[in-house]
Protein backbone atom coordinates (compact mmCIF):
# COMPACT_ATOMS: atom_id res chain seq x y z
CA UNK A 1 0.00 0.00 0.00
CA UNK A 2 1.73 3.47 -1.23
CA UNK A 3 1.56 6.50 1.06
CA UNK A 4 -1.22 8.41 -0.97
CA UNK A 5 -3.24 4.98 -0.11
CA UNK A 6 -2.89 5.12 3.05
CA UNK A 7 -3.44 8.35 3.42
CA UNK A 8 -6.64 8.34 1.71
CA UNK A 9 -7.77 5.49 3.94
CA UNK A 10 -7.09 7.47 7.13
CA UNK A 11 -8.42 10.97 5.64
CA UNK A 12 -11.98 8.22 4.55
CA UNK A 13 -11.76 6.68 7.89
CA UNK A 14 -11.34 9.96 9.87
CA UNK A 15 -14.78 11.16 7.99
CA UNK A 16 -16.40 8.38 8.66
CA UNK A 17 -15.76 8.75 12.15
CA UNK A 18 -16.44 12.32 12.32
CA UNK A 19 -19.91 11.61 10.34
CA UNK A 20 -20.73 8.75 12.76
CA UNK A 21 -20.12 11.11 15.80
CA UNK A 22 -22.29 14.12 14.64
CA UNK A 23 -24.95 11.34 14.29
CA UNK A 24 -24.76 9.76 17.89
CA UNK A 25 -27.71 10.23 19.96
CA UNK A 26 -25.31 12.00 22.43
CA UNK A 27 -24.29 14.60 20.65
CA UNK A 28 -28.42 15.75 19.70
CA UNK A 29 -31.17 15.17 21.71
CA UNK A 30 -31.80 17.83 24.60
CA UNK A 31 -29.67 20.17 25.96
CA UNK A 32 -31.00 21.75 29.53
CA UNK A 33 -29.78 25.08 30.70
CA UNK A 34 -31.19 26.21 34.21
CA UNK A 35 -30.79 29.93 34.15
CA UNK A 36 -31.46 32.20 37.59
CA UNK A 37 -32.45 29.59 40.36
CA UNK A 38 -33.83 31.09 43.43
CA UNK A 39 -35.71 30.65 46.05
CA UNK A 40 -38.13 32.89 48.79
CA UNK A 41 -36.60 32.98 52.27
CA UNK A 42 -38.77 30.98 54.83
CA UNK A 43 -38.68 29.96 58.36
CA UNK A 44 -37.91 25.86 59.01
CA UNK A 45 -40.75 24.21 60.98
CA UNK A 46 -38.94 24.41 64.03
CA UNK A 47 -39.11 28.24 63.54
CA UNK A 48 -35.41 28.94 64.18
CA UNK A 49 -35.31 32.40 62.12
CA UNK A 50 -34.92 35.74 63.97
CA UNK A 51 -34.54 34.68 67.91
CA UNK A 52 -33.75 31.08 67.50
CA UNK A 53 -36.35 29.70 69.74
CA UNK A 54 -38.71 26.69 68.90
CA UNK A 55 -42.25 27.28 67.75
CA UNK A 56 -45.18 24.91 66.24
CA UNK A 57 -44.83 25.85 62.22
CA UNK A 58 -45.70 22.45 61.15
CA UNK A 59 -44.42 21.72 57.81
CA UNK A 60 -42.99 25.05 56.63
CA UNK A 61 -42.50 25.57 53.06
CA UNK A 62 -41.30 27.89 50.59
CA UNK A 63 -40.79 27.75 46.53
CA UNK A 64 -38.21 27.65 44.04
CA UNK A 65 -38.38 29.60 40.48
CA UNK A 66 -36.22 29.69 37.80
CA UNK A 67 -36.01 29.07 33.77
CA UNK A 68 -35.40 25.94 31.88
CA UNK A 69 -33.80 26.57 28.67
CA UNK A 70 -33.42 23.39 26.22
CA UNK A 71 -31.03 24.32 23.54
CA UNK A 72 -31.50 20.90 21.76
CA UNK A 73 -33.29 19.64 18.78
CA UNK A 74 -35.25 17.10 21.10
CA UNK A 75 -37.81 17.46 23.66
CA UNK A 76 -37.36 16.94 27.64
CA UNK A 77 -39.80 16.24 30.70
CA UNK A 78 -39.06 18.13 33.96
CA UNK A 79 -40.64 14.90 35.97
CA UNK A 80 -39.40 15.65 39.66
CA UNK A 81 -36.52 17.40 42.32
CA UNK A 82 -35.13 16.81 45.28
CA UNK A 83 -33.17 18.73 48.00
CA UNK A 84 -31.65 18.43 51.41
CA UNK A 85 -33.06 21.17 52.50
CA UNK A 86 -36.84 20.10 52.83
CA UNK A 87 -38.59 16.96 53.25
CA UNK A 88 -40.63 16.43 50.14
CA UNK A 89 -40.44 18.49 47.02
CA UNK A 90 -42.87 18.48 44.54
CA UNK A 91 -43.96 20.05 41.17
CA UNK A 92 -46.40 22.55 41.47
CA UNK A 93 -48.35 25.17 39.80
CA UNK A 94 -50.65 28.31 40.98
CA UNK A 95 -53.59 28.61 38.83
CA UNK A 96 -56.00 31.83 38.94
CA UNK A 97 -59.44 30.95 38.74
CA UNK A 98 -61.02 34.67 38.54
CA UNK A 99 -59.45 36.09 41.72
CA UNK A 100 -58.91 32.75 43.63
CA UNK A 101 -54.94 31.39 43.20
CA UNK A 102 -55.36 27.34 43.26
CA UNK A 103 -52.16 25.18 43.93
CA UNK A 104 -52.26 22.32 41.08
CA UNK A 105 -50.04 19.65 41.67
CA UNK A 106 -48.13 18.91 38.42
CA UNK A 107 -46.54 15.34 37.43
CA UNK A 108 -44.27 16.45 34.45
CA UNK A 109 -43.71 20.24 32.41
CA UNK A 110 -42.91 19.34 29.14
CA UNK A 111 -39.85 21.43 28.09
CA UNK A 112 -39.78 21.96 24.01
CA UNK A 113 -37.18 21.48 22.02
CA UNK A 114 -35.42 24.77 21.26
CA UNK A 115 -37.76 26.44 23.76
CA UNK A 116 -38.28 27.12 27.12
CA UNK A 117 -40.36 27.24 30.22
CA UNK A 118 -40.40 29.81 33.26
CA UNK A 119 -41.09 28.76 36.62
CA UNK A 120 -42.20 32.26 38.14
CA UNK A 121 -44.38 33.76 40.82
CA UNK A 122 -48.07 32.86 40.40
CA UNK A 123 -47.05 29.90 38.25
CA UNK A 124 -44.84 26.76 37.90
CA UNK A 125 -42.30 26.11 40.78
CA UNK A 126 -40.89 23.96 42.94
CA UNK A 127 -42.42 23.42 46.20
CA UNK A 128 -39.92 22.88 48.78
CA UNK A 129 -42.30 20.87 51.63
CA UNK A 130 -41.16 20.62 55.45
CA UNK A 131 -38.26 22.78 55.35
CA UNK A 132 -35.26 21.87 57.61
CA UNK A 133 -33.27 24.62 57.83
CA UNK A 134 -34.31 28.90 57.44
CA UNK A 135 -33.88 29.88 54.21
CA UNK A 136 -32.32 33.76 54.90
CA UNK A 137 -31.12 36.07 52.02
CA UNK A 138 -28.39 35.33 50.81
CA UNK A 139 -28.19 31.62 51.37
CA UNK A 140 -27.50 28.84 48.91
CA UNK A 141 -28.80 25.81 48.81
CA UNK A 142 -28.76 22.37 45.76
CA UNK A 143 -32.08 21.15 44.25
CA UNK A 144 -31.79 18.12 41.96
CA UNK A 145 -33.97 18.78 39.10
CA UNK A 146 -34.85 15.61 37.14
CA UNK A 147 -35.26 14.87 33.83
CA UNK A 148 -36.69 12.32 31.65
CA UNK A 149 -34.25 11.97 28.77
CA UNK A 150 -31.15 14.38 31.04
CA UNK A 151 -31.22 12.83 33.96
CA UNK A 152 -30.33 14.43 36.99
CA UNK A 153 -29.43 18.10 36.69
CA UNK A 154 -27.90 20.00 40.23
CA UNK A 155 -28.47 23.75 40.42
CA UNK A 156 -27.22 26.10 43.26
CA UNK A 157 -30.39 28.01 44.41
CA UNK A 158 -29.94 31.46 45.79
CA UNK A 159 -32.15 32.53 48.33
CA UNK A 160 -33.34 36.00 47.62
CA UNK A 161 -36.09 39.05 48.77
CA UNK A 162 -39.33 39.13 47.07
CA UNK A 163 -38.99 39.97 43.76
CA UNK A 164 -42.84 40.67 42.80
CA UNK B 1 -74.99 103.55 36.98
CA UNK B 2 -78.50 102.71 37.23
CA UNK B 3 -79.40 100.47 40.53
CA UNK B 4 -80.30 97.58 38.34
CA UNK B 5 -77.72 97.46 36.40
CA UNK B 6 -75.41 96.91 40.28
CA UNK B 7 -78.45 94.03 41.18
CA UNK B 8 -77.72 92.46 37.99
CA UNK B 9 -73.94 91.90 38.36
CA UNK B 10 -75.00 91.11 41.81
CA UNK B 11 -76.99 87.89 40.96
CA UNK B 12 -74.98 86.90 38.17
CA UNK B 13 -72.02 86.75 40.71
CA UNK B 14 -74.01 84.98 43.19
CA UNK B 15 -74.74 82.41 40.24
CA UNK B 16 -71.10 81.78 39.37
CA UNK B 17 -70.31 81.13 42.60
CA UNK B 18 -73.25 78.90 43.20
CA UNK B 19 -72.29 77.00 40.20
CA UNK B 20 -68.91 76.46 40.99
CA UNK B 21 -69.90 74.72 44.35
CA UNK B 22 -72.15 72.72 43.03
CA UNK B 23 -69.76 71.59 40.25
CA UNK B 24 -67.15 70.77 43.61
CA UNK B 25 -69.82 69.24 45.53
CA UNK B 26 -70.44 67.16 42.20
CA UNK B 27 -66.43 66.49 41.81
CA UNK B 28 -66.26 65.29 45.07
CA UNK B 29 -69.24 62.69 44.84
CA UNK B 30 -68.03 61.38 41.21
CA UNK B 31 -64.33 60.86 43.32
CA UNK B 32 -65.71 59.24 46.34
CA UNK B 33 -65.12 56.10 45.94
CA UNK B 34 -68.28 53.07 47.22
CA UNK B 35 -68.90 51.27 50.20
CA UNK B 36 -69.02 48.14 49.79
CA UNK B 37 -69.65 47.13 54.04
CA UNK B 38 -68.42 47.60 57.69
CA UNK B 39 -65.23 45.62 58.87
CA UNK B 40 -66.79 43.63 61.95
CA UNK B 41 -65.45 44.70 65.20
CA UNK B 42 -64.79 41.19 66.57
CA UNK B 43 -61.44 40.28 68.46
CA UNK B 44 -58.33 38.71 67.71
CA UNK B 45 -54.97 38.25 68.95
CA UNK B 46 -51.76 39.83 67.58
CA UNK B 47 -48.06 39.00 66.59
CA UNK B 48 -47.39 39.46 70.27
CA UNK B 49 -50.19 37.23 71.78
CA UNK B 50 -52.33 41.01 72.66
CA UNK B 51 -56.22 41.02 72.36
CA UNK B 52 -56.66 43.06 69.03
CA UNK B 53 -60.04 44.48 68.21
CA UNK B 54 -60.80 45.46 64.23
CA UNK B 55 -62.59 48.57 65.95
CA UNK B 56 -59.34 49.57 66.99
CA UNK B 57 -58.18 50.98 63.57
CA UNK B 58 -61.39 52.85 63.70
CA UNK B 59 -60.35 56.56 62.79
CA UNK B 60 -57.78 55.86 60.75
CA UNK B 61 -57.56 54.39 56.59
CA UNK B 62 -56.68 51.02 57.07
CA UNK B 63 -55.14 48.10 54.34
CA UNK B 64 -56.45 44.55 55.33
CA UNK B 65 -55.10 41.42 53.37
CA UNK B 66 -55.82 37.60 54.63
CA UNK B 67 -53.06 35.09 54.17
CA UNK B 68 -51.71 32.12 55.78
CA UNK B 69 -47.99 31.48 56.16
CA UNK B 70 -47.27 28.42 54.50
CA UNK B 71 -48.42 29.44 50.82
CA UNK B 72 -45.62 29.48 48.99
CA UNK B 73 -45.94 31.41 45.98
CA UNK B 74 -49.17 33.84 46.82
CA UNK B 75 -49.59 35.29 50.10
CA UNK B 76 -45.92 36.27 50.53
CA UNK B 77 -46.50 38.59 47.01
CA UNK B 78 -49.87 40.04 48.95
CA UNK B 79 -47.48 40.77 51.82
CA UNK B 80 -44.66 41.77 49.40
CA UNK B 81 -47.23 44.49 48.55
CA UNK B 82 -48.17 45.71 51.78
CA UNK B 83 -44.56 46.13 52.46
CA UNK B 84 -44.27 48.06 49.42
CA UNK B 85 -47.65 50.11 50.55
CA UNK B 86 -46.03 50.45 53.78
CA UNK B 87 -42.57 52.15 52.61
CA UNK B 88 -44.92 54.56 50.27
CA UNK B 89 -47.11 55.42 53.12
CA UNK B 90 -44.14 56.09 55.48
CA UNK B 91 -42.56 58.37 52.77
CA UNK B 92 -45.40 60.58 52.27
CA UNK B 93 -45.55 60.85 56.01
CA UNK B 94 -48.94 59.16 56.02
CA UNK B 95 -47.76 56.48 58.52
CA UNK B 96 -50.08 57.71 61.53
CA UNK B 97 -52.73 57.84 59.54
CA UNK B 98 -52.54 54.47 57.68
CA UNK B 99 -52.16 51.13 59.65
CA UNK B 100 -52.09 47.51 57.77
CA UNK B 101 -53.65 44.67 59.28
CA UNK B 102 -52.78 41.18 57.82
CA UNK B 103 -55.13 38.17 59.22
CA UNK B 104 -53.95 34.63 58.96
CA UNK B 105 -56.92 31.97 57.46
CA UNK B 106 -55.34 29.16 58.66
CA UNK B 107 -55.07 29.88 62.53
CA UNK B 108 -54.43 25.74 63.28
CA UNK B 109 -51.17 26.74 62.43
CA UNK B 110 -50.55 30.40 62.51
CA UNK B 111 -49.86 31.24 66.27
CA UNK B 112 -49.05 34.84 67.08
CA UNK B 113 -45.13 33.21 67.47
CA UNK B 114 -45.28 32.05 64.05
CA UNK B 115 -47.10 35.45 62.44
CA UNK B 116 -44.19 36.97 63.91
CA UNK B 117 -41.41 35.46 62.87
CA UNK B 118 -42.96 35.43 59.31
CA UNK B 119 -43.22 39.24 59.54
CA UNK B 120 -39.75 39.67 60.81
CA UNK B 121 -38.70 37.72 58.20
CA UNK B 122 -40.20 39.86 55.80
CA UNK B 123 -38.73 43.14 57.46
CA UNK B 124 -42.25 44.34 58.39
CA UNK B 125 -42.55 47.93 60.66
CA UNK B 126 -44.59 46.79 63.29
CA UNK B 127 -44.85 50.59 64.14
CA UNK B 128 -48.11 50.68 62.16
CA UNK B 129 -49.25 46.79 61.08
CA UNK B 130 -50.29 44.01 63.00
CA UNK B 131 -50.68 40.30 62.06
CA UNK B 132 -53.76 38.38 63.84
CA UNK B 133 -54.99 35.21 64.93
CA UNK B 134 -57.42 33.76 66.82
CA UNK B 135 -60.51 31.71 66.74
CA UNK B 136 -60.96 29.50 64.09
CA UNK B 137 -64.61 30.11 63.95
CA UNK B 138 -64.33 33.93 64.39
CA UNK B 139 -61.69 33.56 61.52
CA UNK B 140 -64.01 31.74 59.33
CA UNK B 141 -67.13 34.22 59.48
CA UNK B 142 -64.72 37.03 58.82
CA UNK B 143 -63.84 35.14 55.65
CA UNK B 144 -67.31 34.91 55.08
CA UNK B 145 -68.17 38.46 55.71
CA UNK B 146 -65.04 39.60 53.23
CA UNK B 147 -66.46 36.94 50.78
CA UNK B 148 -62.67 35.28 51.07
CA UNK B 149 -63.20 32.13 49.63
CA UNK B 150 -60.27 29.41 51.32
CA UNK B 151 -60.76 25.73 50.60
CA UNK B 152 -58.41 23.37 52.14
CA UNK B 153 -56.54 20.87 49.58
CA UNK B 154 -54.09 17.86 51.19
CA UNK B 155 -52.00 16.67 48.57
CA UNK B 156 -51.11 12.98 48.66
CA UNK B 157 -48.77 11.23 46.33
CA UNK B 158 -49.13 14.13 44.00
CA UNK B 159 -52.64 14.37 44.09
CA UNK B 160 -54.78 16.87 45.40
CA UNK B 161 -58.26 15.55 48.36
CA UNK B 162 -60.18 17.38 50.05
CA UNK B 163 -59.32 15.23 53.34
CA UNK B 164 -56.02 14.00 54.87
CA UNK B 165 -57.30 10.43 53.97
CA UNK B 166 -55.40 7.39 55.83
CA UNK B 167 -52.31 9.95 56.20
CA UNK B 168 -53.76 12.18 58.79
CA UNK B 169 -50.74 12.91 61.06
CA UNK B 170 -48.34 14.01 58.43
CA UNK B 171 -50.26 15.43 55.63
CA UNK B 172 -49.49 18.34 54.23
CA UNK B 173 -52.42 20.92 52.98
CA UNK B 174 -52.59 23.81 51.47
CA UNK B 175 -55.64 26.74 51.02
CA UNK B 176 -56.75 27.74 48.04
CA UNK B 177 -57.82 31.25 48.60
CA UNK B 178 -58.64 34.47 46.96
CA UNK B 179 -56.37 36.84 46.21
CA UNK B 180 -57.19 40.35 47.54
CA UNK B 181 -56.63 43.31 49.69
CA UNK B 182 -58.98 45.48 50.86
CA UNK B 183 -58.77 49.46 51.67
CA UNK B 184 -60.98 50.52 54.76
CA UNK B 185 -62.06 54.09 55.56
CA UNK B 186 -61.76 55.82 59.29
CA UNK B 187 -65.21 54.65 59.73
CA UNK B 188 -64.51 50.99 59.65
CA UNK B 189 -66.07 51.00 55.98
CA UNK B 190 -64.54 48.87 52.86
CA UNK B 191 -64.04 51.19 50.39
CA UNK B 192 -62.14 49.77 47.74
CA UNK B 193 -60.91 46.20 46.55
CA UNK B 194 -57.20 45.20 45.40
CA UNK B 195 -56.32 42.54 43.58
CA UNK B 196 -54.15 41.15 45.98
CA UNK B 197 -50.46 39.75 44.89
CA UNK B 198 -51.12 41.98 41.65
CA UNK B 199 -51.67 45.13 43.06
CA UNK B 200 -50.21 48.13 41.50
CA UNK B 201 -48.71 50.60 43.89
CA UNK B 202 -50.13 53.95 41.91
CA UNK B 203 -53.43 53.02 41.58
CA UNK B 204 -53.44 51.68 45.35
CA UNK B 205 -51.62 54.80 46.84
CA UNK B 206 -53.67 57.11 44.63
CA UNK B 207 -57.14 55.40 46.29
CA UNK B 208 -55.60 55.64 49.88
CA UNK B 209 -54.50 59.33 49.71
CA UNK B 210 -58.30 59.55 48.75
CA UNK B 211 -58.97 57.85 52.10
CA UNK B 212 -56.33 59.54 53.71
CA UNK B 213 -58.29 63.27 52.45
CA UNK B 214 -61.95 61.80 53.46
CA UNK B 215 -62.81 64.36 56.46
CA UNK B 216 -63.01 62.30 59.76
CA UNK B 217 -65.91 60.87 61.08
CA UNK B 218 -65.17 62.68 64.51
CA UNK B 219 -62.74 65.22 65.54
CA UNK B 220 -62.41 64.07 68.89
CA UNK B 221 -59.51 61.63 69.36
CA UNK B 222 -61.05 58.22 69.42
CA UNK B 223 -60.28 55.62 71.57
CA UNK B 224 -58.50 53.39 69.35
CA UNK B 225 -55.83 56.18 68.68
CA UNK B 226 -54.90 55.32 72.64
CA UNK B 227 -55.26 51.92 72.42
CA UNK B 228 -52.63 52.00 69.25
CA UNK B 229 -50.33 54.54 70.68
CA UNK B 230 -49.71 52.73 74.30
CA UNK B 231 -49.70 49.05 71.86
CA UNK B 232 -46.80 50.03 69.30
Amino acid sequence: MSWIQILRVAFAGGLLLALVACGAPGASGPQIRIVDPWARPAMSGGMSMGEGHGGHGGAATSAVYFVIRNEGDQPDALIGATSDVAEKVELHETRMEGDVAKMVPVPRVEIPARGQVEFRPRGLHVMLIGLRRDLKVGDTFTLTLRFEKSGEKPVTVTVKEMNP
Amino acid sequence: MPRGFWLGVGIGLLLVAAAGAVKIALDARAESLPVYMTVPDWPFTDQEGRTFWLGQTRGKVVVLGMIYTHCPDVCPLITARMRELQEQVAAEGLSDQVFFVTITFDPERDTPEVLRRYAQARKVDFTNWAFLTGDPSTIRHLTEALGIYTERVYVINGTPAATPGASAGAATYFINHTDRLFLVDRQGRVRALLPGSRTELPEAMEKIRRLVRERPASSVPLPMDVALRSSF
